[in-house]
C-alpha cells in the first residue's frame, strides 16, 4: 500500500516535470489532450533520470525531496504564471467511436495491459538488464549517489558491464527505488511499459495531426504495438525501445516544425535528441541524423520563416554538440571507452576489412525484412508502400523522414563495418534490436504514405 | 501507382491479426509461458525469482548470501563469466562484489575444487559450497 502510494508520487513527479516543460515553452497551446499527457511522461522520465545523474555527480544523496522539491516550486510558478487550467491543455476532444475503432482500441489496450503484465510479473532477468542497466540501477540505489570511483568500481569488478553506457534506464530505475524507498524490481519494471503507453499517445496524435482519420491512426498504432519484437522490448529492461521512441519523437517534431513552421517543435526535437544521447551509445548517431536532416531542410528552404527559425535555433544545435562534447570529456576523464565501436576504429585497414562485412550485414537486413516471426509483416508492408511511388515520397515533405531512414541505415551499417567485434556475433546479438530504433519512424512514414495513396485513389476513382 | 485499396488493406489486416494471434498463442502454449505466468502469479517476489533463475541457482545464491558477511568479495567457479547465470548471480549478490584474489570462492556445480590458501567453510551439497581465504 505504502509502495503504491510512493509509486504514485513518482508518477506525479515525472508527469509534473514534463507538464511544466510543456506549459512553460508552449505558450500558444499547440500541445493538448492526449499528446500533452503522453509527452509529459516522455519528457518527465528521462529528465528525472538526468536530474538524478547531476545530483549524483555533485555528490548529493538521492532522495524524494531532492527529486520532487525543485519541480514542486516550478509547478507553483507555472500554476500562477501560466494558469494551465484556463487553457485548452486538457481538452481531449473525444468523439463517439464506431465498432471497428472500438475494436482497434480494445486490441491496443489488450496489448498494452499484456505488456505491463509481462514486465512486472517477474524480476529483471534478461542479459543486458542484469549485466548492465538493472545492475547499475541497483548499485546506484544502494550507494545513494554516484561516488567518484563508481565507474572504476564497475569496470574493475564486473565483466561486460559497459561502464561507458549512458545511464538513462539505470537512473530511471534508481529514481523508482528512491521514491518507493525499497529495492522493488517489479515497480522499476513498469518504467518501460509506461514509456510505451506514453509513446502510443504521442504516436497516435502525431498521425492524427498529419490528417489521418482516427480509424487509420488507430490501425497504425495497433500495427506498431503488436509487432512482437517491439512490445517484447518494453518488458525486458533493455534500452532499445526508449531509444527508438525518443528518436521517433525527435524526427516527428522536426517534421512537424518543417510542415507547421513553429519553432516550438524544433525545441522539442532537440530535447528528444538529448534524450537519445542519454539513452544509448547509438543515440549519438541518431542525434546526428536528425541534425543533418534539419540542416538539409534549412539549406533547401532557407528563405522560409521556419528555416530562419531553425537558423536562429542554431544555438540548440551547438547545445547538442556541446552535450556530446561534455559527455565525451566526462568519459575521457573517467577512463571510459566503448570497446565495441569508437572513432579510433575508423582507419584505412578497417575500411578494407569493413567492405568484406557488407554481405553478412545485408544478409542480416533481408533476414529481418522477410522474417515475420519477430516483425510480423511490418517491413514488407513498409517496403511495398515506400516502393509504390518513391519519387512522390522523395518530393513531398515526407522525403525528409525517408532521408532520416536512409541516414540511419548508412550510419548503422557503418558502425557494423568498423566495429572491432566479430561481425557474425555482433549481428546475431544486436541486429534485431537495433532495428527497433528506426521501426516507429518507418511505421509513421508508411502510415503517411498509405494515407496519401488512399486519397489519390479516391480522387482518381 | 495506387496499390492499397480498401479490400487489400482489409485482407492485410486480417492476415496481420492471424499472425499476431499465432505469435501470442505459440508463445503462451509452445513456449510454456502460460504455465510460467500461472506459477509466477501465485508466488511472492523471491518465489518469482526462484522460478526465473531456476531453483538450483537460486537456492545456491540464497545459501551464499546467508553464509558470506556483507562487504565481502567473492570469486565464482563453475559458471562461465559471460553466461547469463553468472550475470544473474552477480546482480543478485550485489552489494557483495566479485573480485580476483577474493575473500571467498563460490563453487557451483563442481565436485572437486580446491585452492591453496582457501578452506571449505559452508556446504549446500557435494557440488555446491563456499571456500574461505585462510
Amino acid at each position: 500500500m505504502v509502495t503504491s502510494y510512493y509509486f504514485s508520487f513518482w508518477l506525479l513527479t515525472v508527469f509534473a516535470i514534463g507538464a511544466n516543460v510543456i506549459c512553460l515553452t508552449d505558450r500558444d497551446v499547440k500541445i493538448t489532450g492526449l499528446e500533452f499527457l503522453g509527452l509529459s511522461f516522455l519528457i518527465g522520465i528521462p529528465a528525472l533520470s538526468i536530474q538524478f545523474f547531476l545530483a549524483g555527480i555533485a555528490g548529493v544523496h538521492f532522495s524524494r525531496l531532492i527529486a520532487a522539491l525543485p519541480w514542486g516550486m516550478v509547478t507553483l510558478y507555472t500554476l500562477v504564471a501560466v494558469r494551465p487550467w484556463q487553457e485548452k491543455r486538457f481538452s481531449f476532444g473525444l468523439r463517439r467511436m464506431n465498432l471497428f475503432e472500438k475494436g482497434l482500441s480494445g486490441l491496443i489496450g489488450f496489448e498494452l495491459i499484456y505488456t505491463f503484465f509481462r514486465a512486472t510479473i517477474k524480476p529483471f532477468e534478461s542479459y543486458d538488464a542484469v549485466a548492465i542497466h538493472a545492475l547499475k540501477g541497483k548499485m546506484l540505489y544502494f550507494l545513494g549517489t554516484i561516488p567518484r570511483d563508481f565507474f572504476k568500481t564497475l569496470g574493475d569488478h564486473f565483466q561486460g558491464v559497459h561502464p561507458d553506457y549512458p545511464l538513462f534506464l539505470s537512473l530511471a530505475e534508481t529514481s523508482v527505488y528512491t521514491f518507493i524507498g525499497s529495492f522493488n524490481e517489479r515497480m522499476a519494471g513498469a518504467v518501460l511499459p509506461l514509456l510505451l503507453a506514453a509513446f502510443i499517445a504521442v504516436f497516435y496524435t502525431a498521425l492524427k495531426n498529419e490528417g489521418l482519420p482516427r480509424i487509420e491512426a488507430l490501425l497504425a498504432v495497433f500495427i506498431l504495438v503488436s509487432v512482437p519484437q517491439f512490445n517484447a522490448y518494453a518488458t525486458n529492461g533493455y534500452t532499445d525501445l526508449p531509444c527508438g521512441i525518443f528518436f521517433f519523437c525527435a524526427v516527428a517534431y522536426a517534421y512537424k516544425a518543417f510542415t507547421r513552421g513553429n519553432s516550438l517543435f524544433f525545441f522539442l526535437s532537440f530535447v528528444f535528441m538529448l534524450f537519445c544521447l542519454w539513452t544509448k551509445k547509438e543515440g549519438q548517431a541518431l542525434a546526428c541524423i536528425v541534425v543533418l536532416t534539419m540542416a538539409v531542410y534549412g539549406i533547401r528552404h532557407r528563405r522560409l520563416p521556419v528555416s530562419r527559425a531553425f537558423i536562429s535555433r542554431g544555438g540548440a544545435v551547438v547545445m547538442i554538440f556541446l552535450c556530446l562534447g561534455i559527455g565525451m570529456f566526462f568519459k575521457a576523464t573517467a577512463g571510459l571507452t566503448n570497446e565495441n565501436f569508437n572513432i579510433a576504429m575508423i582507419h584505412p585497414d578497417a575500411i578494407r576489412a569493413g567492405l568484406e562485412k557488407i554481405p553478412p550485414i545485408l544478409y542480416e537486413y533481408q533476414k529481418h525484412l522477410f522474417g515475420f516471426k519477430k516483425w510480423n509483416l511490418v517491413w514488407i508492408l513498409a517496403l511495398i508502400v515506400l516502393c509504390a511511388d518513391p519519387r512522390e515520397t522523395v518530393r513531398a515533405m515526407r522525403g525528409y523522414i525517408l532521408f532520416s531512414i536512409a541516414l540511419f541505415f548508412l550510419f548503422y551499417t557503418g558502425m557494423y563495418m568498423f566495429s572491432a567485434v566479430d561481425i557474425h556475433f555482433l549481428l546475431r546479438t544486436t541486429g534485431a534490436r537495433l532495428l527497433l530504433h528506426i521501426l516507429p519512424v518507418v511505421v509513421f512514414l508508411t502510415a503517411l504514405g498509405l494515407r496519401k495513396y488512399r486519397i489519390a485513389g479516391r480522387v482518381r476513382g | 501507382m495506387i496499390i492499397p485499396s480498401r479490400s487489400i488493406i482489409t485482407v492485410f489486416f486480417i492476415l496481420w491479426c492471424v499472425l499476431w494471434l499465432n505469435f501470442i498463442g505459440r508463445d503462451l502454449a509452445k513456449g510454456h509461458k502460460a504455465a510460467e505466468y500461472a506459477g509466477l502469479l501465485s508466488r511472492d517476489d523471491e518465489g518469482k525469482r526462484k522460478i526465473v533463475y531456476g531453483s538450483e541457482l537460486y537456492d545456491y545464491l540464497v545459501f551464499v548470501r546467508n553464509n558470506i558477511p556483507p562487504g565481502a568479495s567473492y570469486e565464482m567457479v563453475g559458471l562461465e563469466g559471460d553466461s547469463l547465470e553468472y550475470r544473474r548471480a552477480a546482480y543478485y549478490l550485489y552489494p557483495l562484489l566479485p573480485a580476483t584474489n577474493a575473500d571467498y570462492v563460490l563453487v557451483y556445480h563442481t565436485t572437486t575444487y580446491a585452492r591453496p590458501g582457501y578452506a571449505r567453510t559452508a556446504m549446500l551439497n557435494e557440488a555446491d559450497y563456499i571456500l574461505r581465504k585462510q
